[in-house]
Parts: structure tokens; C-alpha cells; sequence
């Protein structure tokens, strides 16, 4: 059995599913962080396993825009959350809803 | 079985274990650390496509960088009663099922669909082509990447800035 595009996206659809089961039940705002690292990483696996099978470096410089961003995404992220435990003591995601309408 | 795809189901058990782990384990301590076996498959799966720079660049940006963040994050936001409630999770039947619904979606769509592989021989290097890409057809991105992480850096400073004006 030889390993083709197909697996590569399967195991990036996975990837993405559980990252979602992160980001919906987590209620500390670090695990729900980790969620969404996750789901950047499944969408990075998709474009590395087009540009294997499709060609073109295209994809991989599309990925390390997606990295990038992703390591930016964290620092502010964190920062808010920091911020967030300064002000409230507490990082729940279900409680912070001071903005609520 | 080839070595390749060998390879391959081993990291695909390596990156899908830690991810179920970093996901359902109660401590926030431990899903950061399960997070690094998740990262290091996705990295042998990057190196067993050939994307050898983006293999390095998910060492340093993600093992070096977002897991330390992560874990200081873990470290700073303390051990007070009202963290540690956080370990149980809401509605974690309904987020499962919500998952599974989804990963069986995604493969129906997967398996319905058909993609012409083009291929390109694995085994050269990516970086220099990688480099002159950037800097080449992809400059302008190249640079708001640039503008955008210092941007990131600035407000993040600014965010955790306690003497607020």
C-alpha cells in the first residue's frame, strides 16, 4: 500500500477534528489556544501534502505564511489571556463575557 | 509495507495520539507537554513529504516558541482555585460527537472527490527555491509578515503592560 494524497488530507481532516473538539470544550483559554494551534497545523499538513503530490513549492512558502501567523496569533493570544487572569484571577473562557450584548 | 509508509503511520500515530491527548487530558499542564509529540509527528510527516525546511521551521517556530509560550502561559496563569476548576470540561460528550461528525464528513468529501497527483521527485532540498520564492514572487507578503510580527510583538508588550496610563 502506498501512501498517497489521500492520506495525507485524511489524517489532516482528523487533525482538524479534534482540534475543533479542543476549541469547543475546553473551558481554560490556554486549551482552547491549543485547539486552534491544532487546527493551523492540520491546514499546514493539507498544503504540504498538495505541494508533494501536486508540485510547485507554492504551498510550502503559503505554509510558512500560515506559521508565521500562527506563532503571532499565540503571542497576542497569550497576552489577552494574562491580562484576563490580572484583572479576573481566572481564565475561564464561559465566564468572560463582560461584552456580552 | 514500504519503509515509507511505515514511516508514515508512525508519525500519523504520533501526531494523532498527542493531539487527542493535548485535547481530552484534564490537566492544561499536560495537554502543552502531549502537544509536543503531536508536534514532532506533524514534523516527520513534513519530513517525509520533503519539505525539509518546513520540518525545521516547525521545530524552531512551534517546539521552540509556541509550546515555551504556552507553557509560561500555564506557569503565569497560576494555581488558584479558580484554574484549577477549569480541568473539567463542558458538554464533552456533545463536543465528541460534534468531532466524529465532522471527520466523517470531511473523509465522505475526501473520498468523493478526485485530485490528478502531479508529483514531484522527493529528495532534493526545498530551501534555496524556498528563498528565492520569498523573495522573489512573494516579497510583498515577505514583508507584511515582517509588519505584522512586529506589530504582534508591540501590541503583545503592550497588552501585558501593567502601569496603564
Amino acid at each position: 500500500m502506498t501512501i498517497g494524497l489521500f492520506h495525507y488530507l485524511g489524517l489532516s481532516a482528523a487533525l482538524f477534528s479534534i482540534g475543533v473538539v479542543g476549541v469547543v470544550t475546553r473551558r481554560n483559554a490556554i486549551g482552547v489556544l491549543i485547539g486552534v494551534e491544532l487546527i493551523l497545523n492540520s491546514a499546514n499538513i493539507n498544503l504540504v501534502g498538495f505541494s508533494r503530490f501536486a508540485g510547485g513549492l507554492d504551498a510550502q512558502v503559503f505554509a510558512i505564511f500560515v506559521i508565521v501567523l500562527a506563532a503571532a496569533e499565540a503571542a497576542v493570544a497569550l497576552a489577552i489571556i494574562l491580562q484576563l487572569f490580572d484583572k479576573r484571577s481566572d481564565v475561564d473562557v464561559d465566564r468572560a463575557s463582560a461584552l456580552k450584548g | 509495507m514500504g519503509i515509507e509508509a511505515l514511516l508514515f503511520w508512525i508519525f500519523c500515530a504520533m501526531t494523532v495520539v498527542g493531539g487527542l491527548m493535548a485535547v481530552l487530558v484534564p490537566r492544561i499542564v499536560h495537554a502543552v507537554f502531549s502537544l509536543l509529540l503531536c508536534f514532532m509527528g506533524v514534523t516527520g510527516i513534513y519530513a517525509l513529504a520533503g519539505a525539509d525546511f518546513l520540518a525545521i521551521t516547525q521545530i524552531v517556530v512551534y517546539v521552540g516558541g509556541v509550546l515555551v509560550l504556552l507553557a509560561f502561559g500555564v506557569l503565569l496563569t497560576g494555581r488558584t482555585a479558580e484554574v484549577l476548576a477549569l480541568r473539567e470540561v463542558r458538554h464533552r460528550k456533545l463536543g465528541i460527537a460534534i468531532g466524529a461528525l465532522l471527520f466523517a464528513g470531511l473523509l465522505a468529501a475526501l473520498r468523493a472527490s478526485s485530485f490528478v497527483p502531479g508529483g514531484r521527485p522527493a529528495g532534493q532540498g526545498t530551501t534555496a527555491d524556498i528563498g528565492r520564492l520569498l523573495l522573489g514572487r512573494y516579497i510583498i507578503a515577505f514583508e507584511f509578515a515582517s509588519i505584522l510580527l512586529l506589530v504582534a510583538l508591540v501590541g503583545a508588550a503592550y497588552l501585558v503592560r501593567r502601569d496603564k496610563a
